[in-house]
């Protein structure tokens, strides 16, 4: 409010860089995106200049071979339920683990946040094909583990619950780290306090320690989702393309079907829909400061 | 006894091998406002976080109200605490913050509100419980954080350091609204500083620490008038310390040598041996000053000297002055008169020092 002019123009010059990269690599090829959904497919790939809604009619129209809803929506559908999965999981995993973490001497603690950071050395693709290797028919767990113990065999591998590992696998980190540094942060005078003032350890736990660290968790869930519902190696690798996600959909229209405005037209709601979510939060966190 | 609110007995807190709090009895009388007293390390927090139960001793047993609570966790034991940095929840508006003990102990909505309110106006708070902590002054938190403490009226209020964190003048002000807040209350109040002055203008007894150690427990004249050993005596206030010898002790009275010519007459708490080494303690206030020499009284020591430097300080002015053999004492002598000729000496110039006996005291620790 009390920015002097000088000041803004101090600030309008350090954003400067920042801005012209957003625009540049975001804006324009989402507006890009957004003008290919409204034109026409041109056999072979690329467009025709001439305006048509057949690629949104095509995504929520009425499909013929389907039930109730057309194999898109099922597809976004499934794409949204399972980041939801993956979210609550992570959560619920990387919660105790973050907060078990925190509790360490420093040493312990920069080895455990190591061990959490070492797997992004290694490709994410090379990583999710040791999972195919791990879950596979003749894979570690079927042939080593199982059988070992004289068990019978189960597919593991190609099913929804491979994806559901590898996706969780994949984003586990980005759930730990956000909850780490919030935990990190947290101030161990109020659980003192909230003792003092007659509160057990659970209420302890709801009442003080979770809601301040409800940043870290808001933070995580929101990279965990968007990591997860944007995946393409995970459904590729480990659900040998039976099980699509909204990636695969797209992968499928701008390469092998060649029909940009289509792949386009499901990019675009895509990003609606995700921007609807991250457009509320940030809402009601407005809502919350005032 | 049954008005001791809290006890400790014997109470022994070892971290790793630093030995906090060192063999401690303590008996806090119900309603009074007591102070632990002592220099940053010496123990009183750890003292202030066992009777909270944040600690507990590897020996010894605490009771309140005669219950023993030693082993007790926090949320079972009825004090409260106002902490040092206040530890206000952020995430909560001020009224959820002094209602939040009271939430705990499942009262009915209503009566949480009309007991939080009561209490931000016995702070001087009202009409802020909409506020966050962060909105509020230090002060203001100060404030808050005391209503959050005494709002669920516990048998005990324990503070530490609540004042540290303002600035001089506020923290003056405040000193004079807690002790008018704590009798008001009735409650008893622990209050761990390490300003003795602080502790003298709102204490009713204060115990004095030292690594560890409780060094004397007493009313705020009686640690100044009668402190029990050298490092109190140093603590509080200011002090002249002067190397004596004993020659014959009583225990009560004392007679010591003071460099090979001053014979003097003295107070004395214990017993000690002839011809033990000693320290004469005699507060600066205590001694008057004089133009012309007079004579040892029966209840009077008189003492010449030499005026060695003197500072004026308004109300009063600081003299040193050198007695023989070399002896230095402190003297403020207060300006009542104008044209005090004690004020108008030189450096140089010989002055008369006398003092009721009784003032000066042997101390041989
Ligand atoms: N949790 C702890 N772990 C290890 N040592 C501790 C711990 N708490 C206190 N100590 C040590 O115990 C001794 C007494 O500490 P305490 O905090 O009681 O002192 P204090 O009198 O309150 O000092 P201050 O005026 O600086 O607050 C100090 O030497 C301190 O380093
Ligand atoms: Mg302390």
């Amino acid at each position: 409010m009390t920015v002097t002019k000088r000041r803004r123009g101090v600030l309008g010059t350090l954003l400067t860089p920042g801005a012209i990269w957003i625009v540049l690599l975001y804006i324009v090829p989402s507006l890009l995106i957004v003008v290919y959904s409204f034109l026409t497919k041109k056999l072979g790939g690329g467009v025709i200049w001439e305006v048509s809604l057949d690629s949104y009619t095509k995504l929520f129209g009425y499909n013929p071979g389907a039930l109730i809803l057309n194999d898109f929506v099922i597809i976004f559908l499934r794409t949204f339920w399972w980041g939801i999965l993956t979210v609550l999981t992570c959560l619920f995993i990387g919660y105790p683990l973050a907060f078990y973490v925190t509790q360490q001497k420093p040493a312990t603690r920069n080895l455990l946040l190591l061990l959490i950071i070492i797997p992004f050395w290694t490709n994410f693709l090379v990583r999710i094909y040791a999972w195919k290797f791990l879950l596979g028919n003749n894979g570690f767990i079927n042939s080593t583990i199982l059988s070992g113990l004289g068990l019978r065999r189960i597919p593991l591998i190609n099913t929804p619950f491979a994806v559901l590992i590898g996706l969780i696998y994949g984003a586990l980190p980005f759930m730990v780290l956000p909850l780490y540094a919030s935990m990190e942060r947290f101030n161990y005078s109020f659980v003192e306090a909230a003792q003092d003032l007659g509160a057990g350890y659970f209420r302890v736990f709801t009442r003080i320690f979770f809601p301040l660290t409800i940043p870290g968790v808001a933070t995580g869930c929101i990279l965990v989702f968007i990591l997860a519902i944007g995946d393409f190696v995970v459904p590729t690798v480990l659900g040998g393309g039976k099980v699509a996600m909204v990636a695969n959909l797209l992968s499928l229209q701008f390469g092998n079907a060649f029909d940009w405005p289509f792949g386009s037209a499901i990019g675009v709601v895509f990003i609606l829909l995700l921007m609807i979510g991250i457009v509320y939060y940030i809402l009601s966190e407005i809502r919350k400061e005032a | 006894m049954t008005d001791t609110v809290v006890g400790l007995k014997n109470i022994t807190k070892q971290f790793g091998d630093v030995l906090a709090v060192d063999n401690v009895s303590l008996q806090i009388r119900e309603g009074e406002f007591f102070s632990l007293l002592g220099p940053s390390g010496c123990g009183k927090t750890t003292t202030l976080r066992m009777i909270a139960g944040f600690e507990m001793p590897q020996i010894g047993e605490i009771y309140i109200k005669g219950e023993p609570v030693t082993h007790l966790p926090p949320f079972r034991r009825n004090v409260n605490t106002v902490f040092q940095d206040y530890a206000l929840f952020p995430h909560m508006t001020v009224a959820q913050n002094v209602g939040f003990g009271l939430e705990m102990d499942k009262l009915p909505e209503v009566e949480i509100r009309q007991r939080v309110e009561d209490t931000l106006r016995l702070v001087q708070l009202p009409q802020m419980g909409d506020r966050r902590p962060s909105h509020l002054s230090g002060g203001q938190q100060q404030r808050v954080a005391l209503a959050r403490a005494i709002v669920k009226r516990p048998d005990v209020l324990l503070l530490d350091e609540p004042l540290a964190a303002l600035d001089l003048k506020l923290r003056q002000a405040m000193r004079f609204e807690l002790k008018e807040l704590q009798h008001q209350l009735g409650t008893t109040f622990i209050y761990v500083t390490h300003d003795q002055e602080e502790a003298m203008t709102m204490s009713d007894r204060i115990a004095v620490m030292n690594h560890g150690h409780v060094l004397q427990i007493g009313t705020p004249i009686e640690v100044y008038d009668h402190s029990a050993d050298h490092f109190v005596a140093d603590f509080i206030g200011e002090t002249n310390f002067i190397d004596c010898r004993v020659i014959s002790c009583n225990g009560e009275t004392a007679t010591v040598l003071i460099g090979d010519e001053i014979k003097l007459e003295v107070a004395c708490d214990q017993n000690a041996a002839a011809d033990q080494p000693g320290t004469v303690v005699i507060r600066p206030e205590k001694i008057d000053l004089h133009m012309k020499a007079g004579n040892d009284g029966q209840e009077t020591a008189f003492v010449p000297g030499i005026v060695e430097n003197m500072v004026w300080i308004g109300t009063d002015t600081r003299f040193t002055v050198k007695l023989a053999g070399k002896v230095e004492v402190v003297v403020r002598h207060q300006n009542m008169r104008l044209g005090d000729p004690l004020v108008a000496l030189r450096r140089g110039e010989p002055v008369y020092l006398s003092w009721q006996k009784m003032a000066a005291r042997l101390i041989t620790s």
